[in-house]
């Protein structure tokens, strides 16, 4: 004597849960692509903030003001849009075109940031010590530049009001990079540039820490 | 890219889905809710109770069975003192009464098997029930229990399992452990794929130990063998929700872990001594409910280590992200914004989360239709909170733990060195 239950009461549970499970599953990705989606949108539409940024920056540029608390505030942001584009390359891949273009428009605010510091720096003796680091994302390099980043991040955490970090991808196709790249020449990644003058591979925070603040006194 | 171990998450993922799917539908759409509204007390039964040193549980669990709402002369009591060193049997003994139908019998230590085959071979009733002398009833569980059998096919009907007043952090998982299996337990019913009926108050039909033999002296879960050996001879195993029997659950981790690691060695090696069990001969219990249950182990431990550890990572890397924004948790209240929005875009724009979240929904709707059916009131929520938090951890640890005695082929007891 064996139970047996109705085949066809089997095959019809099976087919509407395997429905269900596969409507689920199909709409939870939707879902999840919607919200990438939407922060894309998002990010693209705060142009605004980064365009006010960028306004802001360009004002400063004008002005002959030597009050660094603005330079810091800008940097806060241009950080904030940082933070918002790693999260965008986790969402899209770090080679998507979406993230691509908002790379560049950050690319070319950091690059704004960076000249401003330089002439405050020129005119107004602020002192900042300002590191360019360019990183790769092709293959093995990619790790090799997050271990690098992890140490920048840490050594901007520690002097966040006397350090300038602006990070470029080496492989952006973009005027503002090979630029920087031709007039520095940069020929690999990573590499960090400090004040303008010294090419380092960063192995090290207690080596960085050394070598900027004695490349910042000379 | 997708990388392997992402396609392995999201393929394990899906079976779950398929799977809890699959048994939400059973339960909703095919279980005959009028069974289990039915009372009958009109076959005679025989309440076992072994016992192995249990002076601190045995008064009130010979109470409970005699408080059993069942016509006096239908329904006897027998208790087995499987050799105690402590007073467990003169304890028994103040409740022997012919009046009452309480036997009580005292034996040389054999295991809890051989106690509840002592008893079975006493036993005057058609039905047996086993009850746990650590366990007590609702008074009206026998009466609910009984229609089943009128079902010739069915040789066991299996409770509802309930924490008695869960008390600390382990007490509290176990109880949501317990409301989950009785909603699966339930569906199961309906395809007749039950595989692990509770020792604590499942009841049996004594034929079919006259004619398959008692239960499995020396096997670690012996109510595991007997409920596989009923499915094996093509038999019916039914359940009864609103049959609600409460036990104490270990409250030590120790206590709990050795509790675990003897159930999930007994479940490995009966499933693989019923492995005939497996394949489309058995119905949805061979192809469907005994796979995934083998599966749901090894993913579990899989994605437990795998999420866990991502999550720690993935956490590390949100905290230098945060770090390399100056945030900083008391001072920049105005940076709060923009942690909300990293937080829900880093963690909704991925579809392992949104499952994640999906699936705690589904317990969630396990857990309070199972409340609702054994008519719990107690209030659960913290406790699911807790079950939420760190149910997969415990699960997987103690998975490991019973793969490395199961590996180098350690002996488990019945009972652990203190008693467990």
């Amino acid at each position: 004597m064996v139970f047996k239950l109705k085949t066809e009461s089997i095959i019809f549970r099976f087919v509407v849960a395997f429905l269900i499970a596969t409507f689920l599953f199909l709409f939870l990705f939707f879902v999840s692509y919607f919200i990438s989606y939407s922060n894309y949108n998002i990010i693209k539409n705060q142009g605004n903030i980064i365009n006010i940024s960028i306004s802001e920056i360009e004002l400063l540029g004008n002005i002959s003001s030597c009050e660094p608390d603005v330079l810091l505030i800008a940097s806060d942001k241009l950080d904030i849009s940082s933070s918002r584009l790693r999260l965008l390359e986790e969402e899209f891949g770090k080679t998507d075109v979406r993230v691509l273009e908002q790379k560049k428009i950050y690319s070319n605010l950091m690059f704004k940031h960076f000249l401003l510091v330089k002439k405050e720096n020129l005119y107004c003796e602020q002192g900042f010590a300002t590191i360019i680091f360019f990183y790769s994302n092709i293959g093995e390099l990619e790790k090799e530049s997050e271990r690098m980043g992890f140490i920048l991040s840490r050594f901007k955490a520690n002097y966040p009001n006397k350090v300038m970090i602006y990070s470029f991808d080496y492989d952006l196709d973009y005027d503002i990079i090979n630029k920087l790249k031709e007039e520095y020449s940069i020929n690999s990644a990573p590499l960090v540039l400090i004040n303008e003058g010294l090419l380092l591979y960063v192995g090290n925070i207690d080596d960085l820490e050394n070598i900027v603040f004695e490349a910042n006194k000379q | 890219m997708v990388s392997f171990y992402s396609l392995v998450v999201y393929v394990l993922s899906y079976i779950g889905l398929f799977a809890v799917s699959f048994y939400a539908i059973n339960l909703l759409f095919y279980y005959k809710k009028e069974k289990d509204e039915k009372l009958s007390s009109d076959k005679s039964v025989t309440i076992i109770i072994p016992a192995y040193n249990e002076e601190a549980g045995i008064v009130r669990t010979i109470k409970s069975a005699l408080e059993i709402d069942y016509p006096r002369s239908k329904k006897e009591i027998i208790v087995v003192d499987d050799g105690s060193k402590d007073k467990t049997y003169e304890l028994a003994l103040r409740y022997k009464s012919k009046k009452n139908n309480v036997r009580v019998f005292t034996k040389k230590n054999g295991g809890k098997a051989s106690a509840l085959n002592f008893g079975i071979e006493k036993a005057r009733g058609e039905i047996i029930i086993t009850m746990d002398a650590d366990s007590f009833v609702k008074k009206d569980s026998l009466k609910r229990m009984i229609p089943f059998f009128e079902d010739k096919r069915v040789m066991c009907v299996s409770p509802s399992m309930a924490v008695y007043k869960p008390r600390g952090l382990w007490n509290r998982i176990v109880q949501i452990e317990y409301f989950v299996g009785v909603f699966l337990r339930k569906s199961f019913a309906t395809i007749n794929a039950i595989h692990v009926t509770p020792g604590a108050f499942s009841s049996y039909k004594k034929e079919f130990f006259l004619k398959h033999e008692g239960f499995q002296v020396g096997n670690i879960t012996e109510d595991l063998e007997l409920a596989l050996r009923i499915q094996s001879h093509g038999y019916r195993i039914e359940n009864s929700p609103k049959s609600v029997a409460y036990t104490f659950s270990p409250e030590k981790f120790k206590d709990l872990l050795y509790q675990r690691r003897r159930w999930y060695i007994g479940l490995a090696r009966n499933l693989w001594n019923y492995k005939r069990l497996f394949g489309f001969k058995r119905g949805p219990l061979g192809y469907l409910v005994l796979p995934i249950a083998v599966v749901s182990i090894f993913a579990s431990v899989f994605l437990t280590i795998y999420m866990t550890s991502k999550g720690v990572f993935h956490l590390w890397n949100e905290l230098l992200d945060l770090g390399s924004v100056n945030f900083k948790f008391n001072n920049y209240f105005e940076f709060n914004g923009f942690l909300f929005e990293r937080l829900f875009f880093s963690l909704f724009s991925k579809p392992i989360f949104l499952i994640s979240v999906l699936f705690i929904c589904l317990l969630v709707f396990y857990v309070y239709f199972a409340k609702r059916q054994m008519l719990y009131e107690e209030e659960i929520r913290i406790n699911l909170v807790f079950f939420v938090l760190f149910y997969a951890l415990l699960f997987s640890f103690w998975w490991v733990v019973s793969f490395i005695y199961l590996i180098f082929n350690k002996k488990v007891a019945w009972r652990a060195p203190d008693g467990v």
